[in-house]
């Protein structure tokens, strides 16, 4: 195999520090009550896995479901309960909150050289809330499920359904609260609390990317509730506010959660994207290519981003100005996701690539997300969307910068950090066979449903005409092994936990602040409060370092 | 946990003999100036994304008052101008008062704070007061949107003393369906500026027990002062409230 | 350190308190006696004019914004600035829809 960057210490006498954030205190206690970012990050990354698979089992009963033309598996009302609860789980309670909530509260602090986030009380109330909210999904899917989609559209959610809406609208509700509490401390945190010459483009990338998804979650994630609140409102007492017979408009719900709910996919792409320049600078072991504009262009998406919401709104019955006018404005909220591709694929353009597994979730990100977002473009232009939209083009694309995109960067980020985490390495071999499978099964999953949309299969129907269902079968057969893909890291990175190689402080050999202290870190993060005094992604000042260092662990 | 957020740290100040500083400065900050520039900018940001959630009501409202105008008239008609008119003047002293008791916060005058903050809170419960009596009325005459809500104000002005006063000529039925969205917006905007109120009011109680402990007047005023925006937040919104749903049309 | 320092103050002096104060009242006067004028559409624009100037004076004043940092004042121009785009998009799709197709 090609060459590795991987360094470890000496295996036979590296031990893993004795004094570091997992073992500063122990019991339950420690952990249900602890403001340590990194114990809160590990709670995140724990509870949201848990909810990744019960989202995941939902989307293997969709397959399941899909494999033949007729709804046999289940009735249609069931289905449709099924793929409503699969994007409730996986957007609130998986994407939004995976990369902040699992990595972004680990090492935000660390990467700007703070001992903790700005406000470490709110960040442990930010996860109760998702808990909250996260187990009261469960309970309403245990005890009747909605069956609306994810969207909630009216009148559908508050005039003709009698499934439990009101009680997943308050769990979205709570979990809400969750994103603004992290946003708000993300940011506060960026501003306040970065160390001596950390200006802010010696920051990593990662963290302007939080900090513009974060912008998001604090402006963005209140209208959300206030949107659930008429609805809960409306199928309470009535109020006619959706309602057209009372002079209501149900398109206006509709405005009120899209404008959340777009910059809501910004929310969860932006993050990963992070991740994603972390990755390809130290697997290619280069600065990003055009640094200022990678992080311009992720304030730019968030700004763009709160422009563009009736674009899923085309064919509901918005005026055809309006249609213009967000048409327009989606063609232009694509540029910036583009520069950031560019950028990337400028700083492979020489370097010196390695394929270690975060690499290979990067590589299959670039792909997969280019394609994701290009048929986002298509589907901006609203003469296509007419055609396209409600069908399964439409779940394709969603799919391919979600999953494709999203849950690839989410993985790279993991296998990323997790020697920073746990000071432990997963198996190379595996993971990378791994994050092969992930990328076959994902395309065989999902590219025939951009075939199946241009035919018009339309989405959200149990069942379909006979015509598309070889194309379904292979999206179903692509959907196990993508679950094998997805199933295998949980397996080896618990098992490397006891029986991981030794990682060190830096196997990665990666520039960054949090890669220049102990795996696992020290409570207070470093010993030393750092001084910053190169830029980022500084890998001359790295080789400086390991000079002037004398190497020993434990 | 030498990162935990203790306040109280008397007896452990031999472990902090490397610098002096206020018992109130949470060790993840560099210093007191810190703590304060961030807290306050979080408070700010906590607030910001209050606006945004009252914003999205201010949208239906708007949407509606534009389509169904008259609907929206005889609608505020029924609303008191003097009840609403008092209330926000109640509001606005609160305001004062709350501005007032960070000043004294700020200058260690308990008393004075403590006179403040007690108050604030008889302002706001007489706020409060005179808001449930509007409700009760609007419940009495079947103005509250639902099942139960009454047309005849609007197609009968002559059976409703409120409606002659104001004037107000016979509805058609379409039309005075659609006062049933303005009830319902009024109920909104009015009972979730309510419910500020009184998780505000819960907190002042908090607050009052606390300065009562002195602790407010010993230099660190932080959250005094930041609930002290959350208050001048709730006034703002009310400010916006009252010439919206109660003075539309007036003339 | 333990010493208050009076250039430490965030608050503003008991003036622009009373200030605002009787800037609120007299706002909320003529708010009252514009409702009373019949000045059509513009009603609207004028009640809504005296409640922004309201609003900032409590916002410069009341909450110490303008002692503050720009970053405050810039997040609260940020936040103004979606939630104009929410309300300004929004009324531009409702008001658009009765222009018909072209």
């Amino acid at each position: 195999m090609s060459s590795t960057i991987v360094s470890l210490p000496d295996q036979s006498t590296a031990r893993i520090p004795k004094d570091n954030y997992l073992t500063r205190e122990n019991g339950i206690l420690s952990w249900l009550l602890t403001r340590d970012h990194k114990r809160i990050g590990i709670l995140y990354l724990i509870s949201m896995t848990f909810f990744f698979f019960i989202g995941g089992a939902l989307a293997g009963l969709i397959r399941l479901e899909l494999l033949t033309p007729q709804s046999d598996l289940m009735a249609a009302d069931t289905y449709n309960k099924v793929f409503t609860m699969h994007g409730v789980v996986m957007i609130f309670f998986f994407l939004v909150p995976s990369v902040p909530g699992a990595l972004g509260n680990f090492f935000l602090p660390m990467m700007i050289g703070a001992k903790d986030l700005a406000l470490p009380k709110m960040n442990l109330a930010s996860w109760y809330l998702y808990m909250a909210g996260g187990l009261l999904t469960l309970w309403a899917m245990i005890t009747g499920g909605v069956d609306t989609g994810w969207t909630f559209t009216t009148p559908l959610s508050t005039h003709y359904v009698n499934t439990n809406v009101i009680t997943t609208g308050l769990a979205i509700f709570i979990a809400g609260f969750s994103s603004i509490f992290t946003g708000l401390n993300f940011i506060v945190t960026i501003h306040k609390m970065r160390a001596p010459g950390m200006t802010w483009f010696r920051l990593p990338l990662f963290v302007w990317a939080n900090y513009a998804a974060s912008i998001l979650m604090v402006l963005g994630t209140p209208v959300l509730a206030v949107a659930i609140v008429l609805v809960a409102l409306e199928r309470a007492f009535g109020i006619g506010v959706f309602d057209p017979t009372k002079g209501g408009d149900p398109l206006l719900f509709q405005h009120l959660f899209w404008f959340y709910s777009h910059p809501a996919v910004y929310i969860m792409i932006l993050p990963g994207m992070g991740v994603i320049s972390e990755v390809i600078s130290t697997f290619s072991r280069k600065r990003v290519f055009g640094y200022t504009a990678v992080a311009f262009s992720s304030v730019a998406i968030a700004v763009f981003g709160f422009f563009v919401w009736a674009h899923h709104m085309f064919i509901m019955g918005i005026s055809n100005y309006a249609v213009l006018v967000f048409s327009l404005l989606t063609m232009l909220v694509a540029v910036p996701s583009a520069i950031k591709i560019f950028n990337w694929a400028f700083t492979l353009y020489k370097g010196s690539i390695t394929f270690e597994t975060p690499m290979i979730y990067a590589f299959g990100f670039m792909g997969l997300f280019t394609i994701g977002g290009m048929t986002g473009v298509f589907l901006g232009v609203s003469g296509t969307d007419i055609h396209l939209t409600e069908t399964y083009f439409i779940v394709a694309h969603f799919h391919f910068v979600m999953v494709g995109g999203m849950l690839m960067a989410f993985l790279a980020g993991i296998h990323f950090w997790w020697p920073k985490m746990t000071g432990r390495m997963y198996p190379e071999k595996i993971s990378q066979l791994a994050a092969v499978i992930t990328f076959i099964g994902f395309n065989l999953t999902f590219f025939p449903q951009f075939i199946l949309g241009t035919l018009g299969m339309p989405r959200r129907y149990a069942s379909y005409p006979p015509e598309f269902q070889i194309l379904n079968v292979f999206s179903t057969a692509g959907a196990t092994i993508l679950g094998v893909g997805y199933l295998l890291p949980v397996l080896y990175l618990v098992w490397s936990l006891k029986y991981g190689r030794i990682a060190g402080d830096n196997p990665w050999q990666a520039t960054g602040l949090e890669w220049q202290t102990q795996s696992p870190p020290l409570t207070e993060n470093f010993a030393v409060p750092p001084i910053m005094d190169h830029e980022a992604y500084d890998y001359e000042w790295l080789e400086n370092q390991k000079a002037k260092e004398v190497a020993s662990v434990g | 946990m030498s990162d935990s957020t203790a306040v109280e740290h008397g007896a452990e100040a031999g472990g902090h003999a490397h610098s002096e500083h206020p018992h109130y400065l949470l060790h993840h900050f560099e210093s007191v100036e810190q703590q304060a520039d961030a807290s306050g900018f979080a408070m700010w940001l906590f607030l910001l994304t209050e606006v945004m959630f009252f914003s999205g009501l201010f949208v239906v409202y708007m949407i509606y008052r534009n389509w169904y105008y008259p609907a929206f008239v005889a609608g505020s008609h029924q609303l008191s101008v003097l009840l609403g008119g008092v209330n926000s003047v109640i509001l606005i002293t609160s305001s004062l008062t709350m501005a007032l008791a960070v000043w004294f916060a700020e200058r260690r005058k308990k008393n004075a704070l403590l006179a403040c903050l007690v108050t604030t809170l008889l302002l706001g419960i007489v706020f409060l007061g005179i808001k449930g009596l509007e409700y009760k009325e609007k419940f009495e005459k079947h103005h509250f949107p639902g099942a139960t809500f009454s047309l005849e104000s609007f197609v009968n002005p002559a059976s409703d003393p409120v409606a002659v006063a104001a004037g107000d000529k016979p509805l058609p039925v379409d039309t005075a369906q659609r006062t049933e969205l303005f009830f319902a917006l009024y109920f909104a905007m009015t009972g979730m500026h309510a419910l500020h109120m009184i998780i505000g009011m819960g907190l002042l109680v908090f607050i009052i027990y606390r300065a009562r402990q002195g602790a407010y007047t010993t230099g660190h005023t932080q959250f005094v002062e930041y609930f002290g925006y959350y208050w001048h937040f709730v006034d703002i919104i009310w400010i916006f409230l009252f010439p919206l749903l109660y003075l539309i049309n007036r003339h | 350190m333990s010493e208050h320092n009076e250039s430490v103050h965030s608050t503003s002096s008991p003036l622009a308190y009373f200030g605002v104060y009787v800037a609120l009242l007299v706002g909320l006067g003529l708010t009252i006696l514009a409702s009373r004028i019949n000045l059509g559409n513009f009603n609207v624009v004028v009640v809504l004019a005296i409640a922004f100037v309201q609003a900032t004076l409590v916002a410069l004043y009341s909450m110490h914004l303008g002692r503050g940092s720009v970053l405050n004042k810039l997040s609260v121009g940020a936040c103004i600035f979606v939630l104009l785009i929410l309300v300004g998009m929004v009324l531009l799709e409702t008001v658009s829809r009765a222009w018909g197709s072209w």
